[in-house]
Formats: structure tokens, C-alpha cells, sequence
């Protein structure tokens, strides 16, 4: 590279070293005015939530879900409450790191005390950092882990300790003594899978792992059928599973398969032949059937022109836990108040009752057990 | 403010990491495609050793540093063997197998589930703020690195490494021990890229084997090339510019989705950019 | 343990995937002598098809054509965009691998951002119904699959001894500055390979989404290993690729048969060092 070159390169350099350093440092001051330049009435208190989500991505679906729930919820609270809540997102790829990224991003530019994510793995990075900071975190990760993670940390979506024992004690209820597991080796997978063993009555033949983008689970799936278990145990994620199962329906394997929660999903239908499907049996915490359910799917649909995404309920959720605690403060800046508040809470949301105990956790949720019939889940029996 | 300093450290943390694989590669010309690895096993004794066993911070640097050095002295062994592109598949092969070891190894590593709540080491009391302590521990390590490679590469030591990388049979001739040299600047950069990632560890409080994966090797590998091989300041501008610019994207109101992509695209043009218009990068000393 | 036959079958079909790679990545090398790590962009041919099919509802075997298509299209880009000026500069194999990674996540990134990171399968299966033998099943597709890279390579085979094309390419893989004496534009007829060889494994692409699935990260995953059995077979080795593929999947199957699963990835990388150390050549010895 020639001179002239090189100089112009640096001196671009140097412009986005200083054009970063302007922006990073320049804090966000305009929330404070919005009260009043909207011409509302000056008592509604502004408050900021940042939600860290997988827009992109491979859980890019669940993340964009999640958005809409959240949005549903912001217009929610904006009717019944006195609380003007400004959204901001960062796009964390549901990647535990790039959560820690939007975190810093959010805690220290925007000042940012109220924060929601989706996943464990995101809720366990950001957790000790919402501690030493102060910050409130609302998620939906399931992770056992979780619930010693903070005291500032909560969540609506039952722990995964309580699915693993729901699932060893209602599969061993009904008749079933020798299981096969094979389960997605990340934390998700791999909390589930360790609860299961520790509480499973009967005989495990078999344990294994597979990698998360998997795709060829031919061979593990003939070592399974191999041990001749009465029921396989599939622990996994839907890019996973699909392909899992479709390899299991070529294979004319017809064991009896249980999965855990990730795997009740629409697009596990659409994904995987009709055949393949059968004498699949799915764990999913009780769906909660009330009004503020219906209300909620019947707004989605309305809104976005689409089924509700699973788990954006859960998100919804979290929002409004939020509101409600803010709301009991009498400055619902005031993230300490909101924390103890939060540890009270008893509001009934689009999940269903949200009763937290010392913990943060859910008080024990149970799980349904769900079939698929005619191309749809339908409760099993 | 707080962003600001944050963003600083991650530049120096990813400085060191380039200064490493660029004493390596841009200044040996051994193209190492498993730098990610080492500073894997540094981000990992680090956070084991103070999560798990307590254990303060200097402990686990010095446990750091041994552990890479066994690891770095058997991989450079069994792939001094190897020249120019078979030497890059046979790293890349054992970045592959020390990333299988982070994700299977679940006694030690906790696999997928990561390590969460890794801690800062206290540092002056509480004299600053924690994140601008940090800042300056990061720096307390980066500066003398820095100087280390400064003096070395300017030393006769300096001298035979690049002697290696332009012509190894004619430095043989001279007497050099190539095997020797290749070996020693292997584990002194595997060493470097160790300490980077005990420093990383600590910053992100939170690690998993996706972190360490081939894609970082070729993250790192993007850096020196962008920056310039074969000169330490190229690896500090390589890490400035390849840490900043996405941040810069994304601020500037690019969408997310196309901010998400543009990350790895940009890596990707970086290299082919830079190799097919600009070889030797925008400081470098040496062309591919 | 009484190994059923359903695990040949198994075998078989990954085999194949890897074989068909192998092809496309043992003729480049042949002639250019350089690892293009990008050949992983196969997995647009996997997306065109998908495309073709769910989106403009063509019939399938028109889809497949133009993903087969397409991606030797998007091979003769690269080529002409990338590797033609460094060839023209004579730059070293491993300059050109390293850009070669560079064009693989820049079109990974693309194929990202066009199609989103989710996970699809095929709408339809190529031929309906299953086959049982010997106890084990397997599904008519993926007999075909079986049957692809044989298919592909008696057509190679065909074209090789039959047409002059096949002693222009051997004129060139063999020396290829006489072949230029001899007036051969070599430039361009390795244009025509890079087409052919990156169609090849668009047919990989293709083969392996009928199997699974697609996603943008696929191309990496599958054609690392589809390297690994060129290496083992020999690299440029047309027939050695294949031989190379089953013994790869035989040791990969092996291994989570009798171990566990997690470990396949860790063992391929193993065994290429091996191959590497112990053999470099490969499998099959090029007769000279």
C-alpha cells in the first residue's frame, strides 16, 4: 500500500475512533422529556426496560416473538396504567456473550436498570452483572442454575429441575421402566437431562449426547433401538429434533418418544413427515387456559396476523410483572423498591398466576403431557 | 462513559491476541489457525481456578501460563513438521480437537453450560471504579507484551524468525536450529494468547466453547492481516478497527439484522480485501 | 454386540455426502494445488433448491438443476472475483487458502442474511418409499444418495478419458507451465473446472439437505470432513476421495456406536493428524 493510501486509511480510522467515542459517551437524555413533550399528563412516569433478545440468529423466531409479546405489553400498560414504558432492544443472538455485550451496552449508555431475555444461558451471564449493578432482570430461562443466580434476578417460566422431575415421575407412571435419553449438549439440554437422572425410578440403558446443528443422528438412533428401552427421552431443540426424529421415522423406529418442552412446537409438524410423528409424547408446562390467555393470543393474532410464538406469552409476562411492581413504587425509577416488590408479586398474566418465591422462582408449576393427532397437539392422555 | 472503557478493554485484551499470533505468523510466517485455543485454556484456568477453587487471580494466570505452555509445546512439536498450508490444516485441526475438549470435557469445563459469574480481581482497593481498574490491570499486562515483543523482534532472536519465514533451508545453512526457534515462538505466543484470555474471562464473566472456536482463529488471523503482518502496531490497529467497526454499524442505524450479518461479512471482506488490494496490510511489513 | 446392517446403511449414506465433496475438492486441487476452503459454499445449491421448490413451486428435478447450477456459478465467481488475480500473482497456496476462508464466511453471511439462521427441511423427498435389506431400512432417497458421487464420478471418469478436456486437465494438474507452452489458456479452463467442481459439491448440498436439512452453517460443518477424506484418501485424488469418505464415516460411525457421539468430531480431526504424520500422501498412492 502506498503512502497517500495509507494516510487515508488511518485518517478514516481515526474518525470512527473519534465518531465511537463521541457516541458512546454522549448518554441518552431524552427519556426524561418525553412526559411532557407528548402533551400527556405530567404525572405519567416514564421508565426504561431493555430487552437483550435473539432477533437474528438461529432462535431469530423466538426472539422476534418474544418483541411482539413485548410490544403487546407496552400497550397494555399504557392503557391501564399510569406508566409510560419505553422499550429499548439489542439483538444478543441469544448468544450468552453477546448478551453480556448489549448488557454493558445498555447499563452504562442508555442507564438502564430494568432488563428482560429469553434464554438460560443469557440469564446466567447477565445475572451477576444485574447484581453488582443493581439492575432488575426478568426472564423466561429455565435453567435450574438460575435460581441461586441473584437476588435481583426473576423469572415466570418454571425452573427446568421441576420438568426433569415431572418428566422421570410421569413417564415412570405410566408403565415405562427402561429409557433411552439422548439430549442437545448445551446447558438447556444438559440441566434437563441431569434432573431426569437423578430422579428417574427405572433403568436408563442409554445416554446420549448430541451436538447442538447436529444433523446425522442415524447411528445414535440404531445404538438406542439397539438397547431395546421402553421409551426414548429426547431433550432437544427444534432444528435438532426435526431432523432427529425424521431420521427416526426413516429408520421405522417406533419406540415411544417422550421430549421436553422445546420440542412442542408448530414447526415440528411442518418439519417432520406425518409417519414420524407418531407415539411422540410432549412435555410442556400447563397451559394456562384462562381469560387473560385468550386475550392475549386474540390480540396477537389481531395485531401481527399470526398464531401467538410460543414462549412470547412468557415475555408478555415479564413486562407486565414489571409495571405491576413499578407501579406499587412511588418512583418507579427506584429499581430497589421494584426488586422488593417483584418478590410480592401476585398478578394472574397470559401464563397464567405469577407467585414468586424467595428465590424468584415460580412457585412448582406442573407439566401437561401433549400427543400429536391430526397434525396438531392435542392433550395426551 | 462506562461503554467507552468497556470498549477499550475488549481492544487491548484482543491487542495482546493479535500481537501473539503476529510473532507467530506475520514475523515466523508459521500461520497458526488455533490461537483461539490458547486463549481458550487461559480464559478457562482462569475462570475455573476463581469460580470453582477461589483462588485469586495471579494463581490463575500462573496456572494459565503452565498449562499453555505444555499444550502449545505438544501442538508445535507435532506441527513444526508441517510448512505454509499443510501447517494451517494441521492447526486447524487441533483448534478443532481442544474446542471438542472445552464442549465434552463437562467435569472441567461444565461443557455448554459455561462458567457464569466470574469475578474481577480487586485491584487498588476501591480506588476507581471497578471497570477503569480493570482497564488499567488489562493495560499492566498489555504494556510490558507489548515491550517484550518490541525488544524481541528487534533482537537477534527477532532476526532469525524472520530469517525462518523467508527462507528456512538457507537459515538451516546459517546454523540456526529452526526447530528451536519455531518452537520457542509458538509457546511464547500460545503463552500470550493464555494471558488474553484470563483477562477475557473476567471481563465477560461469562464463558463458553463457542468463544474458542475455529471462527476466532480466523477472527484473530482477519486482525493481523488487516492490520499488518509483521509489525506490532498493524496488531493494534487491527484489533481497534475489527472491534469497532460492527459497534459503529450497528450505532449508525443499520438494522439488526443486517448488523448481525455484516459482522461476519466484514471479517470475510477484511481478509480478501486486504490479500487481493493490499497485501501487506495497512502497516505490515509482509505481504502473503 | 451384533452389528446390525441398519449401521452400514448409516454408513453408507454419509459416506456419499463426504464422497461427493471430496470429488469436487479433489478436482480443484488437482489442478491448482491450493485448499479452497471455501467449497463449503455448496450449501447454496441445498437453498436453491429449497427455494425453487417451496417458493416458485418448480418441479423438482428443475430445481435441482439449478441449484447444481447455481453453485458451480457461485464457484466460478469466486474464482474469477478471487483466486484468478492471486493467480495471476502467483500467489502461494497458502495465501489463496487463507482468502479462501475469507470468501467462505462472506458468503456464508449472505446466505445468512437472504435466508434467515433457521433451520428447514426439504418440502418433498425425492423418490417416495423405503427399501428394507438385511434388516436394515433405507429410504429411496437415499439410495440415490448412495448412488450420487458413483454416479458422478463414472461421469468424470467418462469425460476424463473420452474428451480432450480430460487431457487438458491432467496436461495442466501435471505441469502447468508446459501446458501454457503448449498453448493451453489455462486461466480459463481452470475457470471451467472451478464451475464444474463447485457444482459437484452444490450436489452435496443438495443430497445432504434431502438428509437433514438445510442451514447456513452447513457447508462449513459437512465440507471440513469432506476435507478430512480427501487428506486421508490423498489429496487430488479423485478415486482416494471416496475411499477416503467411507473410511471416514466407517471410524466416525464406529466411535459413537461403541462410544458415545460427541466424540465423532474429535476423532476426524485425530485422524487427519494422524494421516498427516503418518502418511501425508494419503490412502491411495498416485501412481507416477
Amino acid at each position: 500500500m502506498n503512502k497517500p493510501t495509507k494516510t487515508i486509511i488511518a485518517a478514516i480510522i481515526a474518525i470512527l475512533v473519534i465518531a465511537g467515542i463521541w457516541m458512546v459517551s454522549t448518554k441518552d437524555h431524552t427519556k426524561k422529556d418525553t412526559a411532557t413533550s407528548n402533551g400527556k399528563p405530567a404525572a405519567q412516569k416514564t421508565v426504561t426496560i431493555g430487552a437483550i433478545l435473539g432477533l437474528t440468529g438461529e432462535a431469530a423466531s423466538y426472539g422476534q416473538g418474544a418483541q411482539k409479546g413485548i410490544e403487546l405489553a407496552v400497550e397494555k400498560i399504557k392503557r391501564e396504567k399510569n406508566l409510560d414504558v419505553q422499550m429499548v432492544y439489542e439483538d444478543s443472538q441469544m448468544d450468552p456473550k453477546k448478551a453480556v455485550d448489549s448488557f454493558q451496552k445498555l447499563t452504562s449508555l442508555k442507564d438502564v436498570k430494568y432488563f428482560t431475555t429469553m434464554s438460560s444461558g443469557e440469564m446466567l451471564a447477565i445475572c451477576p452483572l444485574a447484581e453488582s449493578k443493581k439492575d432488575v432482570l426478568v426472564g423466561t430461562g429455565s435453567s435450574s442454575a438460575i435460581t441461586n443466580c441473584g437476588d435481583y434476578t426473576f423469572r415466570d417460566m418454571p425452573s427446568d429441575s421441576f420438568q426433569g422431575k415431572e418428566m422421570a415421575k410421569k413417564i415412570y407412571d405410566r408403565g415405562v421402566r427402561k429409557v433411552a435419553i439422548m439430549y442437545i449438549n448445551n446447558e438447556y439440554g444438559t440441566g434437563i437431562k441431569d434432573e431426569f437422572t437423578k430422579n428417574f425410578q427405572g433403568e436408563i440403558v442409554a445416554s446420549e449426547a448430541h451436538d447442538p446443528k447436529g444433523t446425522d443422528f442415524r447411528t445414535q438412533l440404531t445404538k438406542v433401538k439397539s438397547f431395546n428401552p421402553d421409551a426414548i427421552v429426547l431433550i432437544s431443540q427444534l432444528s435438532e429434533g426435526s431432523a432427529l426424529l425424521k431420521q427416526k421415522g426413516e429408520l421405522e423406529i417406533s419406540i415411544p418418544i417422550y421430549t421436553s418442552e422445546g420440542l412442542k412446537d408448530e414447526n415440528l409438524i411442518k418439519n417432520v413427515p406425518a409417519e414420524a410423528l407418531k407415539n411422540i409424547y410432549s412435555f410442556f408446562p400447563i397451559q394456562y387456559s384462562g381469560k387473560e390467555s385468550k386475550e392475549y393470543k386474540d390480540n396477537y393474532t389481531q395485531k401481527f396476523d399470526e398464531d401467538y410464538a410460543a414462549f412470547s406469552d412468557y415475555m408478555y409476562d415479564t413486562i407486565l410483572m414489571l409495571a405491576d411492581a413499578m407501579d406499587k413504587c412511588v418512583n418507579p425509577n427506584d429499581a430497589e423498591c421494584v426488586k422488593n416488590k417483584l418478590y410480592e408479586i401476585n398478578i394472574t398474566g397470559a401464563t397464567g398466576k405469577i407467585v414468586l418465591d424467595k428465590n424468584g422462582d415460580l412457585e412448582a408449576k406442573t407439566y401437561d403431557l401433549y400427543t400429536i393427532q391430526n397434525n396438531q397437539f392435542v392433550a395426551a392422555n | 462513559m462506562e461503554y467507552f472503557i468497556y470498549l477499550t478493554t475488549t481492544i487491548f485484551i484482543y491487542a495482546i491476541l493479535a500481537i501473539s499470533l503476529n510473532l507467530v505468523a506475520g514475523y515466523t510466517g508459521l500461520f497458526s489457525m488455533t490461537q483461539a485455543s490458547f486463549f481458550g485454556i487461559g480464559a478457562y484456568a482462569s475462570a475455573i481456578l476463581t469460580t470453582r477453587y477461589g483462588l485469586p487471580f495471579s494463581y490463575s494466570i500462573l496456572v494459565g501460563i503452565l498449562i499453555t505452555t505444555l499444550v502449545s509445546f505438544l501442538v508445535g512439536i507435532i506441527s513444526n513438521n508441517f510448512k505454509n498450508d499443510y501447517y494451517m490444516l494441521v492447526t486447524l485441526a487441533f483448534n478443532a480437537i481442544i474446542f471438542g475438549l472445552f464442549v465434552n470435557w463437562q467435569s472441567v469445563t461444565h461443557g455448554s453450560l459455561g462458567i457464569y459469574g466470574i469475578q474481577k480481581p480487586a485491584l487498588l482497593g476501591h480506588l476507581f471504579p471497578e471497570s477503569i481498574s480493570f482497564l488499567i490491570l488489562v493495560f499492566i499486562f498489555f504494556l510490558p507484551i507489548y515491550l517484550i515483543s518490541y525488544f524481541m523482534v528487534k533482537s537477534p532472536f527477532g532476526i532469525a524468525l524472520r530469517a525462518i519465514r523467508e527462507d528456512e533451508k538457507v537459515a538451516q545453512l546459517f546454523g540456526y536450529n529452526i526447530k528451536n526457534y519455531k518452537l520457542s515462538i509458538f509457546i511464547i505466543g500460545a503463552i500470550m494468547a493464555g494471558i488474553a484470555g484470563s483477562l477475557f474471562a473476567s471481563q465477560v464473566s461469562f464463558i463458553s466453547p463457542p468463544s474458542f472456536a475455529l471462527s476466532e482463529s480466523i477472527f484473530i488471523l482477519s486482525m493481523i492481516i488487516l492490520g499488518g503482518l509483521s509489525d506490532l502496531n498493524g496488531s493494534l490497529l487491527g484489533a481497534i478497527f475489527l472491534v469497532i467497526l460492527p459497534e459503529f454499524l450497528s450505532f449508525i442505524g443499520f438494522s439488526q439484522e443486517v448488523a448481525a450479518q455484516m459482522r461476519q461479512a466484514l471479517y470475510g471482506l477484511a481478509l480478501v480485501f486486504i490479500i487481493l488490494y493490499c497485501p501487506k496490510g495497512i502497516l505490515g511489513k509482509y505481504e502473503l | 454386540m451384533q452389528v446390525p446392517f441398519q449401521l452400514i446403511i448409516n454408513m453408507a449414506i454419509t459416506a456419499s455426502s463426504y464422497a461427493l465433496i471430496t470429488l469436487g475438492f479433489n478436482l480443484i486441487y488437482r489442478n491448482t494445488k491450493f485448499f479452497n476452503m471455501s467449497h463449503g459454499i455448496a450449501m447454496v445449491g441445498g437453498y436453491v433448491v429449497f427455494f425453487a421448490t417451496s417458493v416458485l413451486g418448480w418441479n423438482i428435478f428443475l430445481s435441482i438443476f439449478s441449484g447444481i447450477f447455481a453453485s458451480g456459478i457461485i464457484g466460478y465467481w469466486a474464482y474469477v472475483l478471487v483466486f484468478l488475480p492471486l493467480r495471476k500473482r502467483k500467489a502461494s497456496s497458502m495465501t489463496m487458502m487463507i482468502a479462501s476462508i475469507g470468501v467462505l464466511s462472506i458468503v456464508q453471511s449472505i446466505v445468512a442474511f437472504l435466508f434467515t439462521n433457521k433451520f428447514q427441511t426439504m418440502p418433498n423427498d425425492l423418490l417416495i418409499g423405503k427399501t428394507h435389506i438385511a434388516g436394515g431400512i433405507i429410504t429411496n432417497t437415499q439410495i440415490l444418495i448412495i448412488f450420487a458421487p458413483f454416479i458422478v464420478l463414472l461421469g468424470m471418469t467418462l469425460l476424463y478419458k473420452k474428451t480432450s478436456f480430460g487431457k487438458i486437465a491432467e496436461s495442466i494438474a501435471d505441469n502447468e507451465n508446459l501446458a501454457k507452452i503448449v498453448g493451453i489458456n489455462t486461466d480459463e479452463f481452470i475457470g471451467y473446472i472451478f464451475f464444474i467442481g463447485s457444482a459437484i459439491s452444490g450436489l452435496s448440498g443438495i443430497s445432504s439437505g434431502f438428509s437433514s436439512g438445510i442451514e447456513p452453517g452447513m457447508g462449513s460443518g459437512l465440507f471440513i470432513k469432506g476435507i478430512i477424506a480427501s487428506i486421508i484418501g490423498g489429496i487430488g485424488n479423485i478415486r482416494g476421495g471416496i475411499v477416503g469418505s467411507f473410511l471416514l464415516s466407517f471410524i466416525e460411525n464406529i466411535v459413537a456406536w461403541k462410544i458415545s457421539g460427541e466424540w465423532k468430531d474429535i476423532i476426524s480431526f485425530i485422524m487427519l493428524i494422524a494421516v498427516l504424520i503418518l502418511r501425508p500422501t494419503g490412502i491411495i498412492n498416485e501412481k507416477k
